[in-house]
């Protein structure tokens, strides 16, 4: 067994637990995208940081990749991690606004907009589908390719590949809602509709008036807060502009 | 196992025959000279990827996976390659193993500082003279590589700065060049030892292109695991990509130190949390540069495209537009290349004979080897043909009721300016001038070899217009006050007194007869024809007063001879070097890395100077190196005048009648304004030119009338005294003349009278082009403009399309 404090509560794991684990299982919330139980860590998203050592040394690691260490202090909601956390969302709006995962953590992290120039991505390279491709499909039709900007995910050369049984477990895993497993062909895609099953509003007491037709998602956060600014940073993406107009 | 990118085959290849030599004797491979040890070195090429210098990256990519950092630990001395422990150096590091054990290992670590033993290759590159690879014991200053090893700079620009580590490296400025290089100094001051790149960056160089630079490289080097890395060097990128384009705001500046940080602390491997390094040092350093092109949409350095246009037009400080009437002159369309010298600048004839011709300095002909476009000889070509009294500025009538009166004290190039532009806009505007004549500093310092005084009069007298009155010999303090112009009903006030006193050496003795501070020397012939200089003339200084006052001595009728002495070298004079080539032509002898110590009189007369000898020493903060006395050098130099020229003030007994009325005074004598809205702590009361600046140049006092004019029209009219600023960029399209000869033409040479005439009389020194000269010159042009506005055109063509489409 190894002891470590974490936000100064003592813990005891077993060797091989991860920091997320452990911080989990004592009941603090660390958000997280790339993970999931039954997948290998990657560590990929960076929401799962927290603040490790003490003073100088003090750093920021992903939970989900960090092994318990004996005598090892962590704080999963110190204001480093919380700042370095806001961050990483408000960045993660910026490219894929249209994800209710994402917008669900941003709500949580009371955070109403981001100040970069709106993208709408259908990926964040979190790389779920690719471990459950290969680690609980055994198929490892797809991976990573390219670096920097141009990484992304497909199968080699882009072509269908003949690993892949249409099992649809990389659109079951996605954060992001959209599909893993066009192959080539966009069009002849084999699901349609969104595979998340938390939508954020169903957590809100006043569910029956927020009807998903809000676009962008979180346009229901602003009208009872007042908040005068959607998701969007530019006037790019007009429906939100008429919606929220409307609502207000 | 050495891995080697793919891209350095001569490293491979150099390797490889290294490896076959070590073989071939024995000392690699199987049973090692008879021992029956085996030792082999096998060489991996990589795909070529920067983040497999990451360690956990380059295993993998050892082992044919894609390069990706993992997270540590476990560290790959536990478990490494295959699983297996694996030891992982640099070859660099490797390269010291014989050395060590060779000499032993406390012989190696008294080289270096302790804590940073040993050596360290620099890979020593950028704007410096001597390039290449260096190898330099730790704790050596930055300073030492830089100057004494690099050998200084390679162009005619300072150095601002260097960037070490490589791409993810910081940058330091020079002013911390005493800094040791060692890993602990590197790091707090915002950069990394790296890979031992070393860029060195000159005043053309701009920081915000270096760091925008850097994160296209690494935003594209990420390996894209790390959400924050991936994303955020993009994101990073995308602000910098704002600024240079000037459309970022300070919101955005602060957001992308925030995101910086944020990058550092949450990415796993060196890349990441390195990559900030660009923009964090940039913003610690160098954020006036960030802020020059947010605010005032300008890159110094004149790099970033989108806000410079054309350089020539960008590094004038009246945004003259050169490259265009250098097109009207080649054009042979002289009228037109009038108007357009004219429209900016109401002294093009003084400017064409003394302005120091900063767009000579940044032409990119001039940077492409033949030389810049003589610039200034063509604009002189121009004015000499067309008189001033032909162009007639646009006028307008006061909008708002009656005229408002402005009271412009000082009659030189920066109160004339404002005064000019004030008219145009329908002020009334009093001029009020000490002297009996109006031009301040052109009429009493310039002597007329380098601008005759009829070509003043003339230029003058045309912008004296029936909404200006010029009172000549009326001085502030004398004659009025502020408060009495207030109290007149003047609604605003320009103080344009300039910096007409002389700095004193303050050395005993300075008041015997025979020393003259230099603007005295230079005012009495000027003004009054006085020859105060005989015999055996000293100057003291390096600036352009000095020169003047020297050339000016050698005129006079009782002077045998003049001698500058100067307290650095040559190189770092600050007068213009046309000028200085001049004054040696004409016989002046400059004597320098001398500084006087002490003045030596007789019955209160000057009759010599005793002087000490320098070396040159430490860069100081203006970027030379310091004058050092050595002592026991001293010795005398028999003189019967000294003219003193180490810099001039606007003189306490200048500045005392505005601090009266309520005006912030610096310790230099010069009057506090705001470089922005130019107002003093005076509300109404404005100032421009030298009395802010100190001494500066022609062309800078001119600007700052003109921008002292809008902002004195905004004050009158209510407005808000700072708007919005839109980056200058070329507009209009003159059509280009093919002619190949011209390209390959050098540049012209200004010509100038006979140096063994000209010594003796005050005839102007420098003479025009000839037109067929002035022609082939102006074709000489490289047209930066034309990038510009031949896109104008493609956009006006688009849009006309798209109109008729629709």
């Amino acid at each position: 067994m190894i002891t470590l404090r974490i936000n100064d509560l003592e813990a005891s794991v077993e060797e091989g637990t991860t920091i997320l684990e452990a911080a989990q299982a004592l009941g603090f919330p660390v958000p997280t995208l790339c993970y999931m139980e039954g997948l290998s860590p990657y560590g990929a998203c960076r929401l799962c940081v927290v603040e490790i050592g003490e003073g100088e040394k003090a750093k920021l690691v992903t939970s989900c990749t960090h092994r318990a260490q004996e005598g090892l202090v962590v704080r999963t909601a110190s204001s480093r991690v919380v700042r370095a956390r806001k961050m990483t969302l408000e960045l993660l709006l910026a490219s894929c606004p249209q994800s209710k995962v994402i917008q669900d953590l941003a709500a949580q992290h009371e955070i109403r907009t981001q100040r970069f120039k709106q993208e709408y991505e259908d990926c964040i390279l979190c790389g779920l589908c690719v471990r459950m491709c290969e680690e609980q499909m055994m198929a490892k039709a797809i991976g990573f390719r390219g670096r920097g900007e141009h990484r992304t995910i497909g199968t080699p050369f882009d072509i269908k590949s003949e690993e892949c049984r249409l099992c649809g477990g990389c659109i079951y895993v996605c954060p992001v809602c959209t599909l893993r497993c066009t192959y080539n062909q966009p069009e002849k895609a084999i699901c349609g509709g969104c595979a998340n099953l938390a939508p954020p509003c169903v957590e809100k007491d006043r569910f029956d008036d927020m009807m998903c037709y809000m676009e962008p998602c979180v346009a229901c956060e602003v009208v009872p807060d007042k908040q005068p600014a959607p998701v969007t940073k530019d006037n790019e993406h007009k429906g939100a502009e008429r919606h929220v107009a409307d609502t207000v | 196992m050495i891995y080697v990118r793919s891209e350095y085959p001569l490293a491979i290849k150099h390797t490889t025959i290294a490896l076959r030599q070590a073989r071939d004797t024995g000392i690699l491979g199987k049973n090692i000279l008879g021992t029956g040890f085996d030792f082999d070195i096998q060489i991996v090429r990589g795909a070529g990827a920067f983040v497999c210098g990451e360690e956990t990256a380059l295993i993998r990519s050892v082992e044919g996976f894609m390069g990706e950092p993992r997270q540590r630990p476990p560290y790959p001395i536990e478990k490494g390659l295959g699983g297996h422990p694996t030891c992982i150096n640099n070859v660099e590091t490797l390269a010291n193993v014989p050395v060590i054990i060779d000499e032993g290992a406390d012989s190696y670590a008294k080289v270096g500082v302790p804590g940073n033993t040993g050596t360290k290759i620099f890979s020593l590159v950028g704007k410096i003279t001597n390039t290449g690879l260096v190898e330099v014991p730790l704790g050596i200053k930055i300073s030492e590589v830089v100057y004494d090893i690099g050998g200084g700079p390679s162009g005619n620009a300072k150095i601002k700065a260097v960037q070490t580590g490589g791409p993810s490296g910081g940058c330091i400025p020079a002013r911390m060049f005493d800094l040791p290089i060692d890993y602990d100094s590197l790091s707090e001051a915002g950069s990394i030892m790296g890979s031992g790149g070393m860029i060195v960056m000159d005043e053309d160089t701009c920081m915000v292109d270096v760091a925008k630079y850097f994160m296209h490289f690494l935003k594209d080097e990420s390996c894209g695991k790390c959400f924050t890395c991936r994303k955020g060097t993009q994101r990073m990128y995308e602000i910098l990509d704002a600024v240079t384009k000037g459309k970022a705001t300070f919101e955005d500046l602060d957001l992308l130190e925030e995101l910086a940080h944020v990058v550092a602390d949450t990415t796993m491997c060196g890349l990441g949390q390195s990559a900030p390094n660009p923009v964090l040092s940039t913003l610690r350093y160098f954020r006036e540069e960030y802020e020059r092109h947010i605010v005032e949409k300008r890159c110094d350095a004149l790099v970033c495209k989108e806000l410079v246009g054309a350089p020539c037009q960008s590094a004038c400080p009246l945004g003259t537009e050169a490259w265009r009437y250098v097109a009207h002159i080649g054009r042979g369309e002289y009228e037109e290349a009038y108007e357009v010298i004219r429209e900016p600048n109401p002294f093009p004839s003084v400017c064409a004979r003394v302005c120091h011709h900063p767009c000579e300095e940044k032409c990119r002909a001039g940077a492409m080897g033949s030389g810049p476009v003589a610039i200034r000889a063509l604009k002189r070509f121009i004015t000499d043909r067309i008189e001033p009294s032909s162009y007639e500025p646009p006028k307008e009538d006061w909008s708002l009721g009656a005229p408002p009166r402005v009271a412009v004290i000082g009659s030189g190039p920066a109160g004339l300016t404002a005064s000019h532009y004030l008219s145009r806009k329908g002020c009334d505007v009093t001029v009020f001038e000490a002297e009996k004549v109006p031009g301040g500093m052109l009429t009493c310092a310039i002597p007329s070899y380098r601008l005759p005084r009829e070509v003043i009069d003339k230029e003058i007298e045309s912008l004296l217009d029936e909404n200006i009155t010029l009172e000549c010999g009326t001085a502030l303090g004398r004659d009025f006050d502020i408060d009495a112009l207030f109290n007149e009903g003047y609604g605003a006030v320009l103080l344009a007194i300039g910096a007409h006193k002389s700095k004193p050496l303050r050395l005993e003795n300075e008041n015997v007869d025979g020393v003259y501070p230099s603007i005295e020397f230079l005012k009495s012939y000027n003004l009054d024809e006085e020859q105060l200089a005989h015999g055996r003339v000293g100057i003291i200084g390096g600036g352009n007063s000095a020169i003047d006052a020297a050339r000016m001595a050698l005129r006079l009728n009782e002077v045998e001879s003049v001698t500058i002495l100067y307290r650095r070298t040559r190189d770092e004079m600050p007068a213009f070097s046309e000028e200085i080539e001049a004054a040696d032509q004409e016989g002046i002898r400059i004597e320098t890395l001398v500084s006087p110590t002490k003045i030596i009189s007789e019955d209160g007369r000057l009759t010599g100077l005793e002087c000490i000898r320098n070396e040159l020493g430490d860069a100081d903060d203006s970027g030379r190196r310091r004058p050092v006395p050595q002592e026991g050098t001293e010795h005398v130099i028999d003189l019967d005048t000294l003219i003193v020229a180490i810099g001039e003030d606007s003189g306490i007994d200048a500045v005392t009648p505005a601090k009266s009325s309520g005006l912030e005074i610096t310790n230099w004598n010069t009057v506090q304004a705001n470089p922005a809205t130019m107002q003093t702590s005076r509300e109404g009361v404005f100032a421009a030119g030298d009395v802010v600046r100190g001494p500066n140049t022609v062309v800078e006092a001119i600007a700052d009338g003109k921008r002292a004019a809008t902002v004195i029209e905004r004050f009158l009219k209510k407005e808000p005294l700072l708007q919005p600023i839109t980056p200058t960029l070329p507009r209009v399209r003159v059509e280009p003349v093919q002619d190949k000869d011209a390209l390959r033409a050098a540049r012209a040479e200004t010509p100038r009278a006979p140096a063994e005439w000209r010594r003796r009389n005050f005839v102007e020194v420098e003479v025009t082009l000839s037109p067929t000269e002035a022609r082939r010159e102006a074709l000489r042009c490289l047209r930066c403009d034309l990038e510009f506005t031949a896109r104008g055109e493609e956009q006006n063509k688009e849009k006309e399309a798209g109109r008729q489409t629709a």
